[in-house]
């Protein structure tokens, strides 16, 4: 074999080689610019999802600083240019715990290096954000991604200032139907005190028509004493009349009548009262508010449905203090359970077998006023007591409930006031629910899902 | 197969045999490429059984023999070619464990459609090291060529012993790595059996 011949051959292979090594690198060539193509196509893809998305997203560093937003994030912020803006020009992060609600720690759901994993870690919460010097409430979900040594959050921030108000108006709708719903047995409660007292200053007026004889005979009396004259008959006079207006009697109606009058009086201030504080407009604003106080307006304003299918009982502790809340929320809370609690008694056993008894008592473990509704009703059944705090869930017949009752209770309890609902309802012995109103409202209450309070029973 | 393998094996056979004998095996084995091969492309291997069939024919060694040392000769090459790779380790038995998920995960960044075998490992409570060849391809000798090569660089005095499985047909073989004190490595290639 002649060595030109074998290095013939070999050149030949090397460039068949380099040939085919040319068309794989077009090929390759060829398959990394449809690549780029795609991955270009899907950027702007995603880059237009983010940017049309209703809710605001920004990512930012473990500085606060943000990296990036969307067109909406821009809009709820009322800000032309976010980048390089810092959290707390965009929330009102006041304390180190309101700060590190924006910062959540490594966890499961952390994502890593780009790696699609479950966003279940971080449920969202509410913090108030800063809007052209004036705040507003946002709920906000954080995610933590981590991408090496650099560590990137990505907030989902929702504008909240529609919906609250849309629940402020829902709150006063729902308290207006509740007004609405007791009128009737408000009037009633108001008409029997105004009806004793009418009575009463009737007798008052006719016995005064008799009283008012005899003092003119004392005045006729006076006056022959002092010119002399013979007093006898005007005396006989008097007799008569004492007899005719039969005075021992006047003398112990009189007073009778008059605290009757009073207390009928004080009834009718007293549901008045209770009417005027449950009616305020619902506010987001805390003031001091006395817990034992709302209990007796909400005895009072449901007393004339109460009254025949049930009797209720207070335990009120009068050492708690007031509480920083939101009042007339509170306030429309308890009446539902109330109410719940009414309802139950009255479909359950014989008329006046009802018993509901309302405790207030202090709770130095939570913190918290624990304010406790017990009644001899029916109970819960077991497979739907994880229902009962569920927006719209309801036992009634059509056109009976909308099934909001308890639903707001949660709401104004667990998520506006970091409170506790927990319901205990043993088979056929009725149903105990307790509402932990903490002593100071937690800053920034997490929003929980329903599921975790009914898991506490 | 990748590319690589065919130009190692007949760059081995330059090197060691001449290129008298790398064009007569070439051109004995009649591929479809005719011995065109480049690093980067992906061939048929069959082709390259036919080049070993034409190396033993013209050496008159046994096939598995002659995989073996070019598994040997490869893995040599892959220590010049890619340093990187062999950082920081120092024992087969810390090395070996590397090939899936840090060489492999290399070889796949350049070649995502690259098939290839698996290297499952396993440390057992006495130090030994079970490694579990898993191929579409009869190459276990090839496989016990590298773990040979590897046993020898790091000077690791450990004793190699391989079982085929499954078919028996060098797609699937169990080697089991086991640390032998103060036993010199001729003893490891002795301890190897096939």
């Amino acid at each position: 074999m002649s060595n030109l011949g074998l290095l013939r051959r070999k050149l030949e292979r090397e460039k068949n080689a380099r040939r085919e090594a040319e068309r794989l690198l077009e090929e390759k060539s060829l398959e990394v610019y449809h690549a780029n193509q795609q991955l270009l196509e899907l950027a702007e893809q995603n880059r237009t999802i983010i940017e049309s998305a209703a809710e605001g997203i920004i990512t930012y560093d473990q500085e606060g600083a943000v990296r990036s937003a969307n067109r909406s994030a821009l809009r709820i912020f009322g800000l032309s240019l976010i980048n390089g803006v810092y959290l707390n020009e965009l929330f009102e992060l006041t304390t180190a715990a309101s700060y590190g609600l924006l910062f959540p720690e490594e966890s499961n759901s952390t994502v890593r290096g780009g790696s699609v994993a479950e966003f279940d870690g971080h449920l969202p919460v509410e913090i108030k954000g800063l809007r052209n010097g004036e705040t507003f409430q946002t709920e906000v979900a954080v995610g933590r991604s981590a991408f090496g040594q650099v560590t990137l959050f990505t907030a989902v921030v929702r504008d909240l200032t529609r919906r609250k108000k849309m629940e402020a108006r829902l709150r006063q709708s729902q308290t207006m139907e509740s007004v609405g719903q007791l009128a009737a047995g408000i009037a009633h409660e108001i008409n029997t005190p105004i009806q004793f007292v009418g009575n009463n200053i009737h007798f008052l007026r006719g016995a005064f028509d008799d009283i008012g004889k005899l003092l003119d005979l004392y005045d006729q009396l006076t006056s022959a004493v002092r010119e002399g004259h013979d007093p006898a008959e005007l005396v006989d006079e008097i007799d008569r009349q004492v007899e005719v207006a039969d005075l021992s009697f006047l003398r112990d109606e009189f007073p009778a009548a008059i605290e009757q009058s009073l207390e009928g009086i004080d009834r009718v201030a007293v549901i008045v009262r209770a009417m005027k504080e449950f009616s305020q407009s619902p506010s987001e604003v805390e003031s001091a508010f006395d817990v034992n106080r709302a209990i007796e307006n909400a005895v009072a304003m449901s007393a004339s449905v109460f009254r025949e299918v049930a009797a209720i009982q207070t335990s009120l502790d009068e050492s708690i203090p007031t509480v920083l809340c939101m009042g007339s929320s509170l306030n429309q809370a308890f009446l539902n359970v109330l109410t719940n609690a009414i309802e139950a008694v009255s479909n359950h056993g014989e008329p006046g077998e009802g018993r509901i008894v309302i405790s207030t008592k202090l709770n130095n473990v939570n913190q918290a006023i624990d304010v406790c509704f017990q009644d001899n009703g029916p109970g819960i059944p077991d497979e739907i007591q994880h229902r009962i705090f569920d927006p719209f869930f309801t036992t009634k017949d059509v056109g009976q409930g909308m099934g909001q009752g308890l639903s707001l209770v949660y709401d104004v309890v667990v998520n506006k006031h970091g409170g506790a609902v927990s319901v205990t309802s043993p088979p056929l012995c009725g149903t105990t629910i307790v509402l932990s109103i903490p002593l100071k409202p937690a800053e920034l209450p997490v929003r929980r899902e329903h599921a975790d309070a009914v898991g506490r029973f | 197969m990748k590319g690589i393998v065919f130009t190692e094996l007949i760059g081995m056979v330059e090197a060691t045999l001449g290129d008298e004998v790398a064009d007569r095996v070439i051109c004995g084995a009649n591929t479809a490429t005719d011995g065109a091969y480049t690093s980067v492309g992906t061939y048929d291997y069959q082709e390259l059984i036919s080049l070993v069939e034409q190396l033993a024919c013209e050496t008159g060694q046994p096939e598995a023999a002659l995989v073996q040392s070019f598994g040997e000769y490869l893995f040599q090459r892959f220590l010049a070619m890619f340093p990187q790779f062999f950082d920081g380790v120092d024992s087969s038995i810390s090395f070996l464990p590397t090939i899936e998920d840090r060489v492999h995960v290399e070889v796949r960044k350049l070649y995502p459609d690259a098939e290839l075998p698996t290297f499952a490992c396993k440390l057992a409570n006495d130090g030994t090291l079970v490694l579990e060849y898993q191929s579409k391809r009869p190459f276990a000798d090839l496989a016990e060529g590298l773990i040979h090569a590897s046993v020898r660089h790091f000077q690791d005095d450990v004793s190699l012993v391989r079982h085929n499985l499954g078919d028996q047909d060098g797609t699937q073989a169990r080697f089991e790595l086991t640390p032998t004190l103060n036993q010199p490595n001729d003893t490891v290639a002795s301890a190897c059996q096939t």
